[in-house]
């Protein structure tokens, strides 16, 4: 019996529901855990990006509307218990910007170019977060944390993007 | 194929942010420190002559920073900011890397001071 004022292809069944409230736990609680983790280097805005995994894998596993929403609630409640409301526009700017290019490049080229999907993303969410910086403090030699930001971007996204492949491969679906 | 395609477009953008890296690391020190917050300049202080060291307090509406000026270096010293990278950021010495607290949104930079740099270049 179809709900009145639903269509069915566009409701998610509980199924995909309950998974995509596991995954989003699990993002925001790797978000939480990164934001502890002191930096390696003295670069502003460097981290390891490991909640992306969940996002990738929300994009190929279930669909890029549920990878979006999951997104928007790991970034907002992580913001709420990380208790850093002054980064909830950097993280969400790059966010939303690193899911649409990961979401582009997926409908283009399919899920077997996961590694550089993540890659593309990371530095997508790099550049995205130092163009904001330097709007917010109107000082535009903030563009020259860019360029090692990216060499860690394509590092840390080629390894979100290797742990991707090998949990779909375990997940064994489409 | 694509995958060599894309790989090889990757190599060149890093090849391309490493040469930028060094050259921004390379460059000359200055001999200006400018303190901006939100935007707009505060302090420009002349790093040259200050052996003795001194901070510069900074507050504004609940976001603390203060700023330590040395010969030829600024750091920053304490930050209320929740990560604290900007102190993480130690010492710098030169132009290009400029140390930003994004939560306070106060930045400190170095600029080279022609005024002070064009004598010697005419001297010499």
């Amino acid at each position: 019996m179809k709900h009145p004022t639903q269509s069915v292809n566009k409701s998610l069944t509980s199924k995909q529901l309950s998974l995509c409230a596991v995954l989003c736990a699990i993002a925001l609680a790797i978000h939480i855990v990164e934001a502890q983790i002191p930096p390696v280097l003295p670069l502003p805005g460097m981290k390891p990006g490991i909640a992306n995994i969940i996002t990738l894998f929300a994009i190929i596993y279930l669909s890029p509307r549920e990878a979006f929403l999951i997104l928007i609630v790991r970034i907002f409640l992580g913001t709420i218990f990380s208790g850093q409301p002054s980064t909830l526009l950097y993280s969400l700017s790059g966010g939303i910007f690193c899911l649409l290019t990961e979401i582009l490049i997926y409908c283009i080229l399919g899920s077997k170019f996961i590694v550089e999907i993540s890659i593309a993303g990371a530095m997508v969410h790099n550049t995205v977060q130092v163009i904001c910086a330097c709007l917010v403090t109107q000082t535009a030699e903030v563009f020259w944390y860019l360029p090692p930001l990216l060499i860690v971007g394509a590092v840390t996204g080629t390894f979100c993007g290797l742990c991707t492949k090998f949990i779909l491969k375990y997940t064994q679906k489409k | 194929m694509k995958h060599k395609t894309f790989f090889i477009i990757l190599i060149i953008i890093l090849l391309i942010c490493a040469l930028l890296t060094v050259f921004a690391y390379l460059r000359n020190g200055g001999t200006v420190a400018e303190i901006s917050l939100d935007g707009n300049v505060l302090y420009e202080i002349p790093l040259t002559g200050a052996d003795e060291g001194y901070e510069i307090p900074i507050e504004q509406d609940g976001r603390q920073n203060i700023i330590l000026i040395e010969n030829g270096k600024v750091s920053m010293k304490y930050a209320n900011c929740p990560d604290g990278l900007c102190i993480k950021q130690g010492k710098i010495t030169n132009s290009s890397y400029p140390i930003v607290c994004l939560p306070n949104r106060v930045v400190v930079k170095i600029k080279g001071d022609a005024e002070i740099e064009t004598p010697d270049a005419i001297s010499q």
